[in-house]
């Protein structure tokens, strides 16, 4: 079953999934899952633990190969894209927000050590850092010593660094007290509304789904269940 | 000693008489009930036939002085020893086809190198001894160093695929553990060779002292081993660390192969 949601103006969606299968040790943890996300669009995917949402979020920057289906992005089929560049491309950021040794602006500055991303033009921090809802005076602030809310923000700011078409959050609020998962809901809001990037993010909480998602895809043992909402 | 023939009744005499040591600490696990007779019998019988055994084989390539018989042997230790290391890195992908490349050429550039510059005479004695006691260095090198590194990544998985997210290609995702696994399989070499002489009087030595060597020879021929084992295991160990992180990671896997890392 494939469901569609609003496309661009040229009628290409930023993701099209067609069909997307993935088996692990013979066991189906996705089976034939297809939806679209339009650009600009926010996505929410839900559903129980073990349902296979977060499968689905590797497979779409090939941090997992499907079995099975195709992705496409913005009408290319992610396996003639670089896997590299896909994933700066579509970027993810984890569950856990995971920081390495440092400052908050080596955090930053992390991605640009890569052989791939050398070239790359680096943003602004203060202002990327402003994105997020941080201020600029953290850049000189050990990682290690903010809270998990707004290392999760860092985090965020850090694929924001990577200027990604795509944004893949693995609930990005999971492991926060609510104070810290609303202030990251807001960031995300931001991110989509006022920056107009497009979002996929996976939430075991249906409200929240509701609140940020435009559409909301739901997924039980490894299907999509029901219509989007 | 060298250049006297060996007796057999009088070797196997003094076996036995080593053997009786062995048989009392068998008698008193027997009698603790620590359920160890049984395995300390077997390993001793088992290390008896072997070493006769090798014993016997060596006797005939030295005899037969050819050096097509000292390779064969080479080989079939070198395949022994990936095979061994190769099950002490179950948790990587195709491990036999990581730790033979790796022994093989740590190992065989030392001995090489060491042939080529004049340091050990192309003789079977020498090419078997060093070549054997260089295989078997370079095999626990491997062993630690895949196992190192295994550990390392199942450890931290959520930063390597973070690294991953942010363009990372599969080696420089793996690096910093890459060069941890070879820091780390290195040491205890490291350690003996600091160590050497205070704490023990090592094998090579011992062995070429009781066999009537002068000592400055055998610690000679000590150190140069030594130094063969750290460059070998040097080597080992970054080649195998490198051919395993193909084989547990790759910036794109075939279709239909599931998860990308272990």
């Amino acid at each position: 079953m494939t469901y569609k949601s609003q496309e661009t103006k040229t009628g290409i969606p930023a993701l099209h999934i067609h069909s997307l299968s993935t088996i692990f040790d013979g066991q189906t943890v996705l089976d034939r899952v297809s939806f679209s996300v339009a650009k600009g669009e926010c996505l929410t995917v839900v559903g129980p633990s073990g349902a296979g949402k977060s499968i689905l979020l590797k497979s779409l920057n090939r941090l997992i190969e499907p079995s099975e289906g195709k992705i496409e992005l913005f009408g290319t089929n992610i396996t003639r894209i670089d896997p590299i560049d896909l994933r700066r491309r579509v970027c993810l950021v984890g569950q856990v927000p995971v920081l390495f040794d440092g400052t908050v602006g080596e955090n930053l500055a992390y991605p640009f050590s890569f052989k791939r991303n050398q070239n790359l033009e680096r943003p602004d921090f203060p202002t990327t850092l402003d994105s997020v809802g941080l201020s600029q005076s953290l850049l000189e602030r050990d990682a290690s010593k903010l809270s998990v809310g707004e290392q999760q923000r860092v985090a965020i700011a850090r694929a924001l660094c990577l200027s990604p078409e795509i944004l893949l959050l693995d609930e990005p609020t999971a492991p926060l007290d609510h104070d810290s998962a609303e202030v990251v809901e807001e960031t995300i809001m931001h991110l989509n509304c006022d920056m107009e990037l497009t979002i996929v993010m996976v939430t075991h909480d249906t409200d929240q789904a509701s609140r940020l998602g435009d559409e909301t895809l739901r997924i039980v043992d490894g299907r999509v269940d029901g219509d989007m909402e | 000693m060298i250049g006297v023939t060996y007796d057999p009744v009088d070797g196997l005499i003094k076996l036995g008489l080593a053997a009786t040591l062995l048989i009392t600490v068998i008698t008193i696990t027997y009698i603790k009930r620590l359920r160890l007779s049984r395995s300390i019998a077997i390993a001793a019988a088992r290390g008896f036939l072997q070493l006769m055994a090798v014993a016997l084989v060596i006797t005939a390539v030295f005899q037969s002085e050819s050096l097509l018989l000292v390779v064969l042997i080479l080989s079939l230790m070198l395949i022994i020893a990936a095979h061994t290391s190769a099950k002490r890195a179950e948790r990587i992908p195709g491990p036999f086809a990581v730790t033979l490349p790796a022994i093989a050429i740590g190992a065989s550039s030392a001995l090489i190198s060491m042939v080529i510059t004049g340091v050990l005479p192309p003789t079977p004695e020498f090419l078997i001894a060093f070549g054997g006691l260089t295989i078997g260095g370079s095999m626990v090198i491997c062993s630690l160093a895949l196992n190192r590194l295994a550990g390392a990544i199942s450890s931290n998985r959520d930063r390597i695929e973070t690294s991953l997210c942010l363009g990372a290609s599969s080696e420089e995702a793996l690096e910093p553990y890459t060069r941890l696994s070879v820091a780390a399989s290195l040491i205890p070499s490291i350690d003996t060779v600091r160590t050497l002489g205070i704490i023990i009087i090592p094998g090579t030595m011992t062995g070429m002292i009781i066999g009537g060597t002068d000592p400055l020879w055998a610690a000679e021929y000590q150190l140069i081993r030594y130094f063969m084992l750290i460059a070998a295991g040097i080597i080992t160990s970054i080649l195998a660390t490198h051919l395993a992180e193909k084989h547990l990671l790759t910036d794109c896997t075939p279709a239909g192969s599931g998860e990308v890392m272990m």
